[in-house]
């Protein structure tokens, strides 16, 4: 705070003296915060950590052997949840802070170590065969146990990425897998009903009052699959596209009036993102249509431009429509 | 030199420190609101995540301008695309002056996005063809620009840039006078650095 500037208040009476003697205490008495500074190396240390080990134990992978590995991860992994169930509050249907700074990063290495563990043993013992259905699932039940105890929304959206693989492995026939054919449509309907049921899920979550504060995670991961999944079904059907852009339409519908009821400017962009590319997919296939000459590209690079300064305008329209009930920030 | 008003920058910061106060506690609402009552600015600055699409949609806009200009004129050739590139960043530095003036966008995500793509244009338009010591070239031309841009628009974004590149400046002339130079050049650079620390 710039104690001349509230000075020049003060002698514009604009601030009493309390207020400026408050203002000049607190500055007298503001440490410099390293609190970020310190979480952000800690967390630079545990990247650095786990692809430091990675790349050694590659290179020296004939050396140091496959059980020694294996067993060093496990009592690494073993050892950061016994530190945290040791230190963790326990569980609670409301939020629970952690008990140090330390803790939230012990976990997230205890769960990252975790995945490595099963990862590496079905890669070289192949453990589950060719169920891999259950080498996602078992970790995915044991990171959401995580994230629900310990109460961490880094592990937790570990765990939806886990449950999503889970979902896409079990719903997709292996062969498919196998040959890399990504295009098959039921990735497609796997991602929707993943979407949709992480968003219904948010919902429950605070309606339940269980761990409300994982709704926002929950919902982010939900819209971004649930959109990714029906422009990729609006892509690939192409016969009946018009049809399904009308069903886009609708369910855009929802995230947009859900992201005004919530006053959320992050869902209400990302809503009207994700409707401007199917929208312009729409248009752009109506304008090919009729060939690939001169004439429609230069009409679909006026509809690119035309179009976003339309949505630009939009959103700040919506921008002044959602600050009016902006209360004192 | 600045483009904005400068009352209505005072208020910006106003705004902000009062801000600041209120939400540590020094002052209270009503105090507060009396502040923003009489530091009344006409700056549109929106929402962060508003921000970020506003970019993004003007990217999309000018990136299908360029290529629809480059149709029409039937551009090609090394020396077709510089003039193109020069060609785009006066026009966006166009648009930013007249969107400053007309709308007052400060820090909207147009006006950050339009002066990083003039410094981009630069860059494009320096690296088509190879000349002598070009690396030097580009590093000044850009910290002359991203500086003039850092004064005349207030943007901490371009006063960064223009930070790095004088270092990368100092350091691309500096190396070029032997093996002595280039190992007490990150000493030369600690020195520069502590002093435009102390210029602050």
């Amino acid at each position: 705070m710039n104690i001349d500037f509230f000075e020049k208040l003060y002698h514009e009476q604009l601030i009493t003296e309390t207020d400026l003697e408050k203002i000049k205490v607190f500055k007298t008495n503001q440490s410099v915060s390293v609190h970020w500074d310190l979480r952000m190396l800690l967390y630079l240390g545990m990247v650095s950590l786990t692809s430091g080990l990675g790349i050694i134990i590659y290179k020296n992978i004939d050396t140091i052997g496959h059980e020694t590995i294996l067993i060093t991860i496990a009592i690494c992994c073993i050892a950061c949840f016994f530190y945290c169930i040791k230190k963790s509050k326990g569980y609670s249907n409301k939020k629970v802070e952690s008990p140090n700074i330390w803790f939230d990063y012990v976990l997230l290495l205890g769960c990252t170590l975790m995945i490595t563990f099963v990862g590496y043993i079905q890669y070289q013992y192949n453990v589950f065969g060719d169920r891999w259905g259950i080498a996602t699932f078992i970790p995915m039940v044991l990171l959401f146990t995580a994230a629900y105890y310990f109460d961490h929304l880094g592990v937790l959206s570990l765990a939806i990425a886990n449950l999503a693989a889970w979902v896409s492995i079990t719903a997709t026939p292996l062969q498919i897998i196998k040959d890399n054919d990504f295009n098959d449509e039921r990735i497609i309907y796997s991602g929707l009903i993943l979407g949709a049921g992480l968003i219904v899920f948010s919902f429950a979550t605070i309606r339940r009052n269980i761990k409300a504060h994982f709704a926002f995670t929950y919902k982010n991961f939900g819209t971004h699959i649930f959109f990714i999944a029906a422009l990729a079904a609006l892509f690939h059907f192409h016969n009946i596209y018009l049809l399904l852009f009308l069903a886009f339409l609708a369910s855009g519908l929802f995230f947009y009036k859900n992201a005004l009821e919530e006053r959320s400017f992050y869902f209400l962009v990302v809503t009207f993102l994700y409707l401007y590319i199917g929208l312009s997919y729409v248009v752009l296939n109506f304008l090919w249509s009729f060939g690939y000459d001169d004439g429609s590209s230069y009409l679909a690079l006026f509809y690119i431009i035309i179009s976003g300064i339309g949505l630009i305008r939009l959103m700040m329209y919506y921008n002044k429509i959602l600050k009016k009930y902006d209360s004192i920030q | 030199m600045t483009a904005y008003n400068k009352k209505n920058l005072y208020n910006k910061y106003a705004q902000e420190q009062s801000s600041f106060a209120f939400r540590s506690q020094c002052i209270d609402e009503s105090t507060y609101k009396k502040i923003l009552e009489t530091h009344v600015d006409n700056l549109y600055t929106p929402n962060f995540f508003i921000r970020i699409g506003l970019a993004l949609l003007t990217l999309v806009a000018i990136a299908s301008l360029f290529l629809l200009i480059a149709l029409f004129t039937h551009v090609s050739g090394e020396d077709g695309f510089i003039g193109l590139c020069v060609f785009f960043a006066i026009m966006c530095y166009g648009s930013l002056e007249l969107m400053v003036h007309v709308k007052n966008y400060y820090n909207a995500g147009i006006d950050n996005l339009l002066m990083a793509l003039i410094v981009l244009f630069f860059i494009i338009s320096l690296s088509i063809s190879e000349f002598p010591n070009q690396y030097e070239v580009i590093s000044f031309t850009i910290m002359i620009v991203s500086l003039f841009l850092a004064i005349r628009f207030t943007d901490a974004f371009m006063s960064i840039l223009a930070y790095v590149n004088c270092i990368g400046v100092i350091f691309l002339i500096y190396t070029k006078f032997g093996t002595f130079t280039k190992a007490t050049a990150p000493f030369v650079i600690m020195i520069v650095s502590l002093y435009e620390l102390t210029l602050q």
